[in-house]
């Protein structure tokens, strides 16, 4: 039964695995073409090219052992995502900490591992991802930023429940079409 | 075998399912969209006319949450059009929030991004697109009709710019996990793994 459960949970982060992968190569690109439009500082600009370069090589690691349809080494993949948040932190904190704008980039990374991971993997990385980002902003937090702050921190916070209520759904789902039955033809005609 | 007409009604019914069973993530969405409204009402509000307008408010939102909550949990949820129609108001109300209570500068914009990730776990890659456009079109008109100083800072363009990315990504990386878990539910099912558009 425990291997059955292990083997699940290995399934939903070979599925989910895709979507971080995504999710990467989003914050690379966008990163990059961010980086390079009117840049600060050339010592601000070398340090962030070099970040998102380096995310870049790794992510092509993973990309690559998805195409050749290659089991999700877990650890690698909870690494990666800690790495993620890391890079994404560092981002926000030298580009000015809570007035950064690049905050916004810890949602599709939260997104990405809450569907992958299983809920009790996910629960410390958005804790983890809260703390560090509260470290980092709350440093550099006007009087006036509480609120603000505060916000940010729940959007984080209701993106991680939404991807694990949804894995959830559908687990739930897919073990329901192996035994039990679906939903009545005339429930599914009220809800369409 | 399956024949077109039985694939097309599998389908159909495969929908009607991803409402009935999704849609307690809209709910969670919404809730989170809930207490942070509580959060700026209560926080931000000194004067106790405007206090008073803004708890109705948020008694009307909670009372509208509840109520698609319970139906969920008796099993009787929303259709279709019902769960659509909260959607584009929660986007409205957003959108709105951020015209009315600091412009550029406020950060009620992210409120959207749990909303569109929610619908595009629930509905199909089309809809899901439209309706992200929807919430783009919505935050930047009430970016536009406020003061629109910061246009002429690049640094604060580039913010903009990457506000709307995200939200797009979301979107996007919401509908690529729906079409994983429909091709994984379908081959639990034995159906082809076409997926609609």
């Amino acid at each position: 039964m425990r291997a059955l459960d292990i083997l699940a949970g290995r399934e939903d982060l070979a599925a989910g695995q895709g979507v971080i992968v995504a999710a990467r190569w989003l914050l690379v690109g966008a990163g990059l073409v961010l980086a390079l439009i009117a840049p600060v500082s050339a010592s601000l600009l070398r340090g962030q090219i070099l970040l998102i370069l380096l995310l870049a090589v790794c992510n092509f690691a993973l990309q690559a052992q998805l195409l050749r349809r290659g089991s999700a080494i877990a650890l690698v993949a909870y690494a990666a995502s800690a790495a993620d948040i890391g890079i994404i932190t560092a981002l926000v904190a030298t580009n000015g900490g809570f007035s950064s704008g690049l905050y916004v980039f810890y949602f599709p990374a939260i997104l990405a591992l809450s569907v992958a991971f299983p809920p009790v993997v996910t629960a410390p990385y958005t804790g983890g991802t809260l703390s560090l980002y509260l470290m980092v902003a709350a440093a550099t937090m006007p009087g006036s930023g509480a609120q603000d702050l505060l916000i940010r921190c729940m959007v984080i916070v209701a993106i991680a429940i939404c991807g694990v209520v949804y894995a959830g759904v559908e687990a739930r789902r897919r073990r329901g079409h192996l035994g039990a039955p679906r939903l009545s033809d005339t429930a599914a005609a009220e809800v369409g | 075998m399956r024949t077109p007409g039985l694939l097309a009604a599998d389908q159909a019914h495969e929908r009607a399912e991803d409402v009935f069973f999704g849609q307690v993530v809209m709910i969670w969405a919404r809730w989170a969209v809930i207490a942070a409204a509580a959060v700026l009402f209560f926080w931000s509000t000194a004067d106790v006319n405007l206090l008073t307008a803004r708890v109705l408010l948020l008694v009307c939102l909670m009372a509208v949450n509840f109520y698609l909550h319970g139906r969920y949990l008796i099993e009787r949820p929303a259709n279709r059009a019902l769960i659509l129609f909260a959607t584009f108001a929660d986007i409205g109300l957003i959108s709105a929030a951020v015209f009315l209570w600091g412009g550029f500068q406020s950060q009620l914009f992210a409120l959207l991004y749990p909303v569109v990730f929610a619908l595009a776990l629930v509905f199909p890659p089309r809809t899901t697109a439209v309706v992200t456009f929807l919430a783009l079109c919505a935050y930047a008109g009430a970016l536009a009709a406020g003061n629109l100083d910061w246009v002429g800072d690049l640094q604060q363009v580039k913010i903009l710019l990457v506000r709307l990315l995200t939200l797009v990504a979301i979107g996007g990386l919401g509908t690529y996990y729906w079409r994983i878990q429909r091709r994984r539910r379908r081959q639990a099912l034995g159906l082809a793994a076409d997926i609609p558009r």
